[in-house]
């Protein structure tokens, strides 16, 4: 029994990661109708900033280096929307919008091990400890990576409702030329998106350094897995995004009870078969 | 007095061309990379079906070509019968897959359908490498013997470029033709179009899996090749950036044609080859130069070629005009 | 008709391209040998047999490969795999070269992976190396061996797969200790620990998956009770392997995975109260992981490595001040493994007295007692080299030196 509320928790726990993945790719989703496929290099690149340039080489303290790694994101988005997402989505298919990204992603990969060496490394007392509950076990740093993942649905969705520039991305989602007709600057809009979403990415970046420490594939297991949690919690639907992560992290963690641990990827890469073939619109999203 | 140029002189043309390289070549390493280049040019026409003509995203290329490895070395390894058997093998595999792959493809569109071949792909890999009794699992499957007419055994890369020649040949053929015909007419409305042609009568669906089909049975003969090229197939070779690389190969030839499926593959397979003199930077220049390419010659390399030429003929036309003055 | 007339120059124009390249290597080491061969089997042997006789002599430079995984996802290693090499061969230089020859190391990037690593074997053939180092992965290694066998050029890999020693490639050596003597002397160094029931977490790709298989049959041969859960490269969470593994009761664990997943298992096993002794594979000995783990992760834990930076044997203190004086960091089992590697095969070349790619083979075959960082190099007749391995405890986040176990 206590064997299964670890799995539980653990799950959990690993499930926010993937909603959080989840949440910063759907906005690039809503916003552009194209999937980030370098994304979690882009959450390594967060991570490597913070942690090698600003943590080890200059030795700052954490929250002025938690805000300046933020405005680097927010730029390095901004370059990534005018450089890659505006000129590649009007293609007539998305497969050079596709194509786009993951070369970019390979080229961020290639840019961190040149500039930050290939060695992996982690920073000492940063979000380290546990916290136990009788036998039950939880790190710290899941428990925050719970907490900022809700924060950030709640942010979005009061920025998204209350605000210009949210209302703005809303309609540029739904139908862009509309948008650009009612004088909104789409492209600016998309800019605006990934700059966002880049930031989010930084945080995740941040947040998983003491879980899985800092090396050039610490995320790639994560981008895939929160694809699927973005299809299956509701594709486009952002508190589906946690729904979504959970369902993953739990089921995946209670499957490998029964099953080989080593099935554990396919796992989650047969849900989202599943649900991309018999109900493509997840739990929570809205028929298209 | 102008000759005509049928298509089928350009063809006997690049088929000698080809021929005869082999003799300029003394290097086994560019033998090597010339056989690489033409299993993927098999490859690519295949991948050219789903996703240049019809424009259905696949990004799990990489498991069409694995299930056609594994199938026909296993069978071969089994039962111990000769390779071309193991061929066949492939050839059904990839009907199988075709199928398979097909019917999803009806339900799911776009970048969905590309999330589903990501998917494939990756289930495909961990299963071979998690069923170790019958797939040998991460050590893979070794001495697989490689291809034979009686006793005569294709072993260097010089006889292994000529019999791979004659396949692409084959390939190439038969994918100019269906491309050509009727069918290929109706792939490249379905992506133009989806609707129209449906309203116009054709069964689309079919049409896709007929796609499909097609582009596996490529894949897995590619596939088949080069299981008995390599001589040992392990899983990990068969990876989301294996597919990407063939998407690439499709798009620096241009979305849709079958003549840029050689360009392509040579182009993709080739080049971070030639740039290894860069040193460490190799990787990181080979994927800007793509990337640049994406983003400002969509249409494939060759098309900004021909782009090119046709500016640079049309200012010298200009210039003419100007100078007569008529 | 433009666009396909465009399309097959094009793809002409780069064929010829590689054409042109291709003509040089075998022209610039000075060999004769006619473009126009006939198209046949023989191609390769000419090639190589004329470079290699042509590089014979004083003055001319000896050249040898190395292929090493600078890209992928173990950078570094492949980079210390190099800085090793490099050494060997600075080092051989700067005592006079072999016989008056300078040696010349060629690098070449197989991106970790099987298809790159063969097309980097072919590189270095033709451009006349008389051996090669590397590469490192078992996959890889294994994906080579016709090559090399083909084209007669002495190879050293430091892949572990107990199937290397059954490949009967004359032509391909193994400068690192099997994994039927890693993962054998771990279970044993298990037993003496007075383990009765073990749990295995390995690591299910060839390293882990070949080491798994090998204590498996340790354990049934000595019974002892035992257990495994396997996981993937890349994983992140192993809750459910460590909870299994809780719940079974197992008294000692072995694992045996890369550096990454090793340092997350480290941090996990430890919240999560498995609280076992442990044997581990060489990884946990290595500076890059013991610094991405809490001291209390992995205070205790025992590692069988090839190289323990606090053992006081000679040749490898030496070994590893010259590294710290050259590099300016201290080096670890890559750099010392493929360091010895280097160094067999240029013993081998200067026995041999000539670059005559068979006669080094013969002479690297008959290596024995040569002394190197690692241990000691003595040819078998599977072509391992190194038959020993050895022990340590981490203690305060460094290795100390247990013992050494040698197996015949």
């Amino acid at each position: 029994m206590g064997t299964i509320l670890q799995l539980l928790i653990s799950g959990i726990a690993m499930g926010f990661i993937y909603a959080l993945v989840a949440i910063e790719y759907t906005l690039i989703w809503n916003s552009t109708g194209l999937l980030n496929f370098s994304h979690d290099k882009i959450i390594t690149v967060g991570a490597y900033i913070f942690a090698a340039t600003f943590i080890v080489k200059m030795n700052m303290n954490k929250p002025l280096a938690i805000v300046l790694t933020f405005m680097l994101m927010g730029i390095l988005g901004a370059v990534i929307a005018s450089g890659i997402f505006n000129p590649l989505r009007h293609m007539r298919s998305n497969i050079f919008a596709v194509m786009g990204t993951m070369m970019l992603g390979r080229i961020l990969a290639e840019a961190i091990r040149l500039i930050f060496g290939p060695v992996p490394f982690t920073i000492d007392n940063w979000l380290s400890g546990t916290i136990r509950i009788g036998t039950l076990m939880v790190t710290k740093a899941n428990v925050i990576i719970c907490v900022v993942a809700i924060l950030v649905v709640i942010a979005l969705q009061l920025f998204m409702n209350f605000t210009k520039v949210g209302k703005a991305m809303r309609c540029v989602a739904q139908n862009k030329k509309a948008a650009a007709l009612m004088g909104i600057n789409v492209a600016q809009n998309i800019c605006i998106t990934t700059a966002i979403s880049a930031i989010i990415c930084s945080v995740i970046g941040m947040l998983i350094i003491p879980l899985f420490n800092i090396s050039t594939t610490m995320a790639a297991s994560i981008g895939l897995k929160g694809f699927s949690a973005g299809v299956i919690g509701g594709f486009g639907y952002l508190p589906g995004a946690i729904l979504g992560g959970l369902f993953i992290g739990v089921v995946e963690n209670l499957a490998v009870a029964v099953l080989p641990a080593v099935y554990k990827d396919i796992v989650s890469f047969v849900l989202l078969i599943i649900f991309l073939l018999v109900r493509p619109s997840g739990f929570l999203g809205k028929k298209a | 007095m102008k000759i005509k140029l049928k298509p089928l002189h350009y063809a006997i043309a690049t088929l000698a061309l080809a021929a005869f390289l082999p003799f300029f070549i003394t290097n086994d390493y560019y033998m090597m990379l010339l056989n690489r280049v033409l299993i993927n040019i098999i490859v690519v026409l295949g991948l050219n079906f789903i996703t240049g003509l019809t424009g259905q995203m696949n990004l799990g290329t990489a498991g069409i070509f694995a299930l056609g490895a594994y199938s026909s070395a296993l069978f071969t390894k089994y039962t111990n019968l000769s390779p071309w058997l193991g061929l066949v093998t492939a050839i059904i595999m990839g009907v199988l897959i075709g199928r398979g792959l097909g019917y999803p493809s009806l339900r799911v569109k776009g970048v969905y359908l590309s999330l589903t071949t990501i998917g494939f792909g990756e289930v495909v890999r961990l299963l071979i490498a998690n069923t170790p009794k019958l797939t040998g699992g991460t050590q893979g499957v070794r001495n697989i013997r490689p291809y034979h007419i009686g006793s005569y055994q294709f072993q260097t890369q010089k006889e292994m470029y000529y019999l791979f020649l004659v396949f692409t040949a084959i390939a190439f053929f038969c994918a100019w033709r269906i491309a050509c015909s009727k069918w290929g007419r109706i792939f490249k409305s379905l992506r133009d179009n989806a609707e129209a042609v449906e309203m116009s009568g054709v069964d689309i669906a079919s049409c896709k899996i007929k796609a499909f089909t097609v582009a596996s049975i490529f894949g897995t003969v590619a596939g088949a090749m080069y299981a008995h090229y390599m001589g040992y197939i392990n899983p990990s070779t068969f990876n989301l950036d294996l597919s990407t690389n063939y998407v690439i190969m499709l798009m620096v030839g241009g979305l849709g044609s079958v003549t840029g499926t050689i360009f392509g593959s040579a182009v993709v397979t080739i080049l971070p080859e030639m740039l290894r003199f860069l040193g460490n930077y190799y990787q990181i220049v080979f994927c800007s130069i793509i990337l640049l390419g994406a983003i400002f010659f969509p249409d494939g390399w060759v098309s900004a070629v021909t782009v090119l030429f046709k500016k640079v003929y049309q200012r010298a036309a200009k210039g003419h005009y100007a100078e007569g003055g008529e | 008709m433009l666009k396909k007339w465009a399309a097959i120059t094009l793809s002409t124009l780069m064929a010829f391209s590689l054409a042109a390249c291709g003509g040089q290597p075998a022209t610039t080491s000075g060999s004769t040998a006619a473009p126009a061969a006939p198209a046949g089997s023989t191609a390769t042997g000419d090639t190589s047999a004329a470079a290699a006789a042509a590089a014979t002599g004083n003055g001319e430079v000896i050249k040898i490969g190395l292929i090493a995984m600078m890209t992928g996802d173990n950078p570094l290693n492949g980079e210390r795999m190099n800085q090793g090499v490099q050494m060997a061969v600075d080092e051989c230089n700067a005592a006079g070269g072999i016989n008056g020859s300078q040696v010349e190391l060629i690098v070449v990037d197989d991106q970790t992976l099987q298809d790159v690593a063969v097309t980097s074997a072919n590189k270095l053939i033709g451009e006349g190396v008389v051996g090669i180092i590397g590469p490192h992965r078992s996959t890889n290694a294994m994906a080579v061996e016709a090559v090399v066998k083909q084209a007669g050029v002495a190879t050293f890999t430091g892949g572990t797969s107990p199937a290397i020693s059954t490949l009967g490639n004359d032509y391909l050596f193994r400068c690192r200790a099997s994994d039927g003597i890693f993962a054998e002397a771990a279970a044993a160094y298990a037993k003496e620990l007075g383990c009765k029931k073990v749990g295995v977490f390995f690591n299910n790709d060839d390293f882990g998956a070949g080491a798994e298989t090998v204590i498996k049959q340790y354990c049934v041969d000595n019974g002892l009770e035992y257990t495994a859960e396997g996981h993937n490269t890349g994983d992140k969470d192993f809750t459910p392997q460590i909870m299994k593994m809780k719940d079974a009761g197992v008294d000692t664990v072995i694992i045996w995975t890369h550096d990454a997943e090793l340092a997350i298992h480290a941090r996990q096993i430890y919240e999560l109260g498995l609280a076992v002794q442990v044997v581990s594979s060489p990884g946990v000995t290595m500076q890059q992981v013991i610094d991405m783990c809490k001291e209390e992760y992995i205070e205790g834990w025992y590692g069988v490595t090839d190289y323990v930076s606090t053992s006081d044997e000679p040749t490898l203190v030496a070994f590893k001040e010259s590294f710290q004086v050259k590099y300016g960091i201290d080096p670890e089992l890559y750099a010392a493994s493929y360091y010895g590697g280097t160094v067999a095969l240029l013993e081998g070349i200067k026995a041999a007295g000539s670059t005559d790619r068979k006669a080094v083979m013969e002479a690297v075959k008959q290596v024995k007692d040569l002394k190197v960082p690692i241990g000691t190099l003595t040819c078998d007749e599977n072509n391992d080299l190194i038959h020993n391995i050895n022990v340590a405890q981490i203690e305060n986040k460094v290795p100390r030196f247990i013992q050494s176990v040698t197996v015949e």
